[in-house]
């Protein structure tokens, strides 16, 4: 929507804003872009990590988009943002655990509360819907420490050092668990 | 280590992904998210950390509003307005004359139904609900002891133009051949003056400002109207057809069960004796409708529209008690000191039963000579005793004998 503010009434007023603007972000415009661009970017990847952290994918789909909002928000309250991507994690990882504290049954009032709309199952594919379902069977064994670990390494590729920011352990505590983890799931593919 | 084995499980992993659709679901979400989040000032001096812009507008004013308050904000306040809108004319359902709402609800709240009542049925029906609406406020203005002179007067002309408006109405139904809504509505008018007569006469005889006299002088006599109504449409009905019976009797089996459903949820708030009492009204009211159902079934139709009428009144009765204890016992707890001292006060209504019994009854024994049912017989004279039973009084008497016993029994009875 368009605010009147976004853009400059007066000659003076547009030198004036050059002269003093934040030099990152120069108007909402360019940041909303660059925002919109980093869900395009990203936003498989935090799916993914939420899909295999609830097993749920609709409700991954909601944590996802509830990702990027907070995301947003905090672009602007203005934060420096260094790492957009394992920031993107953390705030995912938070919603995830915030989710699995509260209580268990989410009741449809709750999340139309939240401004969640209630959505069936059938507004998925059901083809789409059946091959998550294949994929988090061959996940299942494992515990969700052991999947998110995987995840990150051998899907995101990310280092374990990156790793240990998001899931707040240290790199070496990371590093051990995704030995572990990595030969489990061996043990798990082979049988 | 099998890497085949892996290497599939990752890629598996990967072709995980938003849907196409999903994809494009959440990304117009977050579109407008970031459209009605955004920091409506994000461009800030970065040396005082205050905003970069206001300092330019100068003073505040409307653009200042604009500015500080964010699109999505706006709607709220909207929104907000239109309830609070909305709010008064919900909030002025439950004022009473002299309060300040009052005018918001007879002239804007139920000139609005009055409009949506198409039918002359409805519109009769609506008026005869609006006289009780009426009834109540005086009763709950007496229980405060507030029912002053002019309060009395615009509820003595607001009822009457509510029955008149009501019996017009329902003439006209009648004219239409529409004997069902005439007889229900005048029924049940009855017994709303009625009931509310004994019960403003029984907060009369206590109060300090005695200014319902009058009022309790005009709701007895459109009670009296409306029982001669009902006479009227009784000798004009046995003509007619047995479907405008059989609708009038339905009619009271529905009041008798939603009157059943009120007096049931109010059982834990209502004392005991006040229960029985209204409970022995409300069986009567069944005996009655039961009766009224055989009658229809022997083709006595002047009989079963009788008893189908007295039916509605004694639910129509049944319920008023129950709204006024539950009201007044509210009322009590609320105004401590007020006309009424204790919440065991319960309230005589005097005259319950119709003032015309002796010219029904003389109508009653022409059909039956008519018919020549004999069974019928005892059972109409049954309901007639009960029906008189507890009206110790004429009537026309209500407020004198009242009056005469408020200084030795303080004690006013919800009679039956």
């Amino acid at each position: 929507m368009y605010h009147m503010y976004d853009t400059p009434r007066s000659r003076r007023e547009i030198v004036w804003v050059r002269k003093h603007a934040h030099p990152r972000y120069k108007d909402q415009s360019t940041m909303k872009e660059t925002f919109l661009r980093s869900f395009d970017e990203y936003g498989d990847a935090i799916f993914r990590f939420c899909v295999v952290k609830t097993s749920d994918p609709i409700l991954a789909e909601d944590l996802t988009q509830e990702t990027f909002m907070r995301y947003w928000q905090a672009l602007q309250a203005g934060k420096e943002m260094i790492n957009t991507r394992s920031l993107l994690y953390t705030i995912a990882n938070n919603l995830v655990i915030d989710w699995y504290r509260k209580a268990k049954p989410v009741s449809l009032d709750a999340r139309m509360d939240e401004g969640l709309e209630p959505r069936a199952h059938d507004t998925m594919y059901a083809d789409t819907y059946a091959q998550y379902q294949e994929v988090l069977r061959t996940m299942d064994g494992l515990d969700d420490v052991d999947k998110q670990v995987l995840l990150l390494r051998h899907v995101e590729g990310l280092g374990p050092k990156d790793i240990a920011e998001i899931v707040g352990e240290s790199a070496n505590v990371v590093s051990v668990r995704l030995n572990r983890a990595t030969k489990r799931l061996q043990q798990q593919l082979r049988v | 280590m099998n890497d085949e084995q892996l290497h599939t499980y990752i890629e598996k992993v990967r072709s995980l992904s938003l849907s196409k659709d999903a994809h494009a679901r959440i990304r117009g979400n977050l579109d407008s998210f970031a459209e009605y989040h955004s920091n409506s000032d994000p461009v800030r001096n970065l040396e005082t950390g205050r905003s970069s812009r206001r300092v330019l507008q100068g003073a505040w004013g409307f653009h200042t509003f604009t500015r500080l308050i964010s699109t999505h904000m706006m709607a709220a306040i909207l929104i907000g307005l239109l309830c609070i809108g909305g709010g008064t004319s919900y909030a002025a359902e439950g004022s009473l004359p002299g309060d300040l709402l009052y005018p918001v609800k007879v002239n804007v709240n139920e000139n609005i139904e009055s409009a949506l009542a198409v039918s002359n049925a409805a519109e009769a029906r609506l008026q005869a609900k609006l006289v009780e609406e009426r009834l109540v406020e005086a009763e709950e203005l007496a229980a405060r002891g507030t029912l002053d002179a002019t309060a009395s007067a615009e509820l003595q002309s607001r009822i009457k133009a509510h029955y008149t408006e009501a019996s017009e109405q329902s003439e006209q139904a009648k004219a239409t051949g529409d004997f069902e809504t005439s007889a229900t509505v005048q029924a049940s008018l009855e017994a709303s003056l009625r009931t509310y007569a004994g019960i403003l006469a029984g907060i009369d005889a206590h109060a300090e400002i005695k200014e319902s006299t009058a009022l309790i002088g005009d709701i007895t006599g459109y009670a009296d109207k409306a029982a001669q109504a009902q006479t009227t449409a009784t000798t004009e009905v046995s003509a007619n057809a047995k479907a405008d019976v059989a609708d009038t009797i339905a009619y009271a089996g529905t009041r008798i069960s939603a009157v059943e459903a009120t007096l049931s949820n109010a059982h834990d708030r209502i004392d005991a004796d006040t229960y029985a009492r209204i409970r022995a009204r409300l069986d009567l009211a069944i005996a009655v409708h039961v009766k009224a159902e055989d009658a229809l079934k022997a083709s006595l139709y002047s009989d079963a529209y009788r008893d189908a009428q007295a039916a509605i009144r004694a639910a129509q009765e049944a319920e008023a008690m129950t709204k006024s204890s539950l009201r007044l016992q509210v009322g009590i707890d609320l105004t401590s000191g007020s006309v009424l001292q204790t919440t065991d006060t319960t309230i005589r209504s005097e005259g319950t039963v119709r003032s015309t019994t002796d010219e029904e009854r003389s109508s009653t024994s022409d059909s039956k000579s008519e018919e020549g049912a004999g069974t019928s017989t005892t059972t109409t004279e049954d309901t007639e005793v009960q029906l008189n039973t507890n009206a110790t009084v004429d009537v026309d008497a209500v407020g004198t004998k009242v009056d005469a016993n408020a200084g030795a029994n303080t004690r006013v009875k919800l009679g039956l």
